[in-house]
């Protein structure tokens, strides 16, 4: 049996629209993997644990050093669901030894982190997972990007339906995002920018046919594709628009846009599209990326856990593992 | 065996803070070969001439290989300007050699780190994007040592509005002021962007005259974060008139250092630290390269540096920095305000 499971992960932030979606996902995924909740809200972390069983609740306070946890609290990993300035979750997780998924940070405010890392850079591994959709449309893009002997361009555009919103934390996120970074990060033709210009919005055809405005995101997909295109143009867009829906359902999904330019292993110039739905909406499929991340970091998928250093999902989960438990309608379009 | 070493390759060389770097390089390390890095032959190959066992490379940032032959060898890169490719990094990463760049504000930092990601056992990355590359970052460190408890590190520094640097740090400052929406500080422990009015500050300058200033954030809110258990960091910028010229001598570069908090003795103290380096700052640049390269190559008789991520003060003493601060050029002067 794996030592993982003596232990409880530590989610901060557990019963929130992310945070417990990736609760229950680990629990389906790992009956026996203890969970501890944590939160502002005892009542509502209570629930969840409850509901979810072999869960246990916590009070954490992200002010003290210690994260006010009494001594003998020993945890497999922290995960972030929450975002922490103070970073003491980060020292909290060296000290202990321990795996520490960072979910908020934007890559402009990614220096706190990755110098505290430095810092200790042989006491833990720290997964750098502020990506869209909890890496999911970057993991899905680097598979398909297999297809091409080089790649020239990857556009991702993701449609959020107005039914399926973001919870307050990840709405205050991406409003702290917007108001305080710089705009959002682009490769164009290898040169990094910030902002795409004139160019910052664009259309994307949904799964239907249906076109939406889109945007341009500053998240870490960008910095991640750019591994395997470091001299193409790389953007992600985001749309708000009305997402395709299950014959006899009123449930919103999720759609991910995947083109990509190049040339293929035979020589020709092609543009590819990929298409992911998840039926059960965003929050659901970034849950599930986000899963995959956490069972690596344990172990628990086959593999060592990943030894102490700096990682994004791209350093740790190979894009096939992921695109085949990944239970999302896809297809390649034209 | 230092004459059997490749050259260090130093891209921008020739610029206003990379000549700065060779000359103090050559002075410290009198037969470490140098290759001065750029695009402008005539200015590199007179640099090249004065200070001997250098010389000139073309370098093509656009291209993957920089433009450089095949057999071209070197032990270390190091890049005075933005290189909005990564080509450089890239180049270090794949011939696995130590590389030191500069030109970044805190925002920008993810380019470098996920390089670094994406090939993290290849070479030694070394993040000077710190003031003048360390100038205020190291003193700081090396004033904290002094406290067990700190409430806050202020650090006031000034550049001369005629100190404003050659071309490349023109380009940093207008990217950074560009696109920077906000500033990062510690504020109670917690690491908040401010913008606006928060963002403006009064700075009195080494002979008591008052300037307008802004939070600005290079690295040393980063490291001065991750080194010590202070509750407030703060950095502000005055881009005016330095105490020098106010005298009518030359424009000089001020740093001053602010410390509140417990001395090891458990007394509570106010320590400030000053140091004007009558040059401006293209030396004191120059020189945190200059020791970045030394250490990185082991010259000072100190074990090579492993692949990974560094900051100066993960990998240099700060006492041995000031001292080399002072050996070229920079007068400090430090008052001690008992609380």
């Amino acid at each position: 049996m794996n030592a993982a499971l003596d232990r409880p992960v530590l989610l901060l932030g557990g019963y929130g629209s992310l945070g417990s979606r990736i609760a229950r996902t680990l629990r389906q995924l790992h009956p026996q993997l203890p969970l501890a909740i944590a939160g502002r809200s005892r009542e509502k972390a209570q629930a969840l644990a409850s509901a979810l069983g072999n869960a246990e609740v916590l009070a954490v306070d992200l002010k003290r050093a210690d994260l006010g946890l009494a001594g003998g609290d020993r945890f497999s990993a922290v995960v972030m669901a929450v975002r922490d300035r103070s970073l003491n979750s980060l020292r909290y997780a060296q000290a202990a030894g321990i795996p520490y998924l960072a979910l908020s940070d934007a890559p402009f405010e990614l220096g706190p982190v990755v110098a505290l890392h430095a810092h200790h850079a042989r006491r833990n591994a720290v997964v750098l997972l502020g990506h869209a959709i909890g890496g999911v449309p970057t993991l899905a893009a680097m598979y398909y990007a297999r297809d091409f002997a080089t790649v020239d361009a990857i556009d991702v555009g993701l449609i959020f339906d107005p039914d399926d919103p973001f919870g307050p934390m990840s709405a205050i996120d991406m409003e702290h995002i917007a108001k305080d970074g710089p705009p959002p990060l682009v490769l164009q033709r290898g040169l990094w920018r910030w902002g795409a210009g004139e160019k910052s919005g664009r259309i994307i055809s949904g799964v239907d046919g249906s076109r939406h405005r889109a945007e341009a995101v500053g998240l870490l997909d960008v910095l991640s594709l750019a591994s395997i295109a470091p001299h193409g143009s790389l953007r992600v867009d985001v749309a708000q628009g009305r997402t395709r829906r299950k014959e006899h359902s009123q449930l919103p999904s999720h759609e991910i846009v995947i083109e990509i330019s190049g040339r293929t292993w035979d020589g020709k110039d092609e543009r590819r599209r990929h298409e992911l739905i998840d039926y059960e909406g965003h929050a659901a499929l970034s849950a599930k990326g986000i899963s995959v991340v956490i069972e690596r970091v344990l172990g628990l998928n086959g593999g060592a856990a990943p030894k102490p250093g700096l990682y994004f999902p791209e350093s740790l989960i190979e894009p096939t593992q992921l695109m085949a438990r990944l239970e999302v309608w896809k297809r390649v379009a034209s | 065996m230092a004459h059997e070493v490749s050259p260090v390759l130093l891209i921008g060389g020739a610029g206003t803070v990379g000549s700065h770097a060779v000359r103090i390089l050559r002075q410290l390390h009198p037969h470490l070969p140098l290759a001065i890095g750029g695009r402008n032959q005539t200015r590199a190959d007179a640099l090249a001439a004065e200070v001997g066992k250098a010389g000139f490379v073309s370098i093509d940032l656009t291209r993957a290989d920089l433009g450089l032959p095949k057999a071209a060898r070197y032990s270390a890169v190091a890049i005075f300007l933005k290189d909005d490719r990564l080509n450089a990094m890239r180049y270090a990463q794949q011939h696995g050699l130590p590389f030191i760049c500069l030109s970044s504000s805190t925002f920008e930092i993810a380019l470098e780190v996920a390089q670094f990601i994406h090939a993290p056992r290849s070479a030694p990355i070394y993040l000077a994007s710190h003031w003048l590359a360390g100038a205020s970052l190291m003193p700081a460190l090396l004033l904290a040592q002094d406290y067990q408890h700190i409430d806050a590190i202020h650090l006031a520094v000034l550049v001369d509005e005629l100190d404003l640097g050659g071309p490349a740090a023109h380009i940093d400052y207008e990217r950074i002021i560009g696109n920077a929406a906000s500033t990062l500080v510690l504020k109670d422990g917690e690491f908040t962007w401010i913008s606006g009015d928060q963002a403006k500050a009064t700075v009195v300058g080494v002979d008591g005259v008052a300037q307008e200033a802004n939070a600005y954030a290079p690295f040393d809110i980063l490291s001065l974060g991750a080194a010590t258990n202070a509750r407030n960091i703060r950095l502000d910028l005055v881009v005016g008139e330095s105490a020098s010229r106010r005298r009518g001598e030359p424009f000089s570069t001020e740093i001053q250092i602010r410390i509140d908090g417990e001395l090891e003795s458990g007394r509570r103290a106010r320590k400030v630290l000053q140091l004007v380096h009558p040059v401006g700052q293209a030396p004191l640049t120059g020189l945190g390269v200059a020791l970045a390269v030394e250490r990185l190559l082991g010259l000072g008789g100190q074990d090579l540096v492993e692949p990974g991520l560094y900051m100066p003060e993960l990998l240099i003493d700060p006492a041995y920095y000031v001292r080399r601060m002072e050996e070229f050029g920079a007068a400090f002067t430090q008052h001690k305000i008992a609380g």
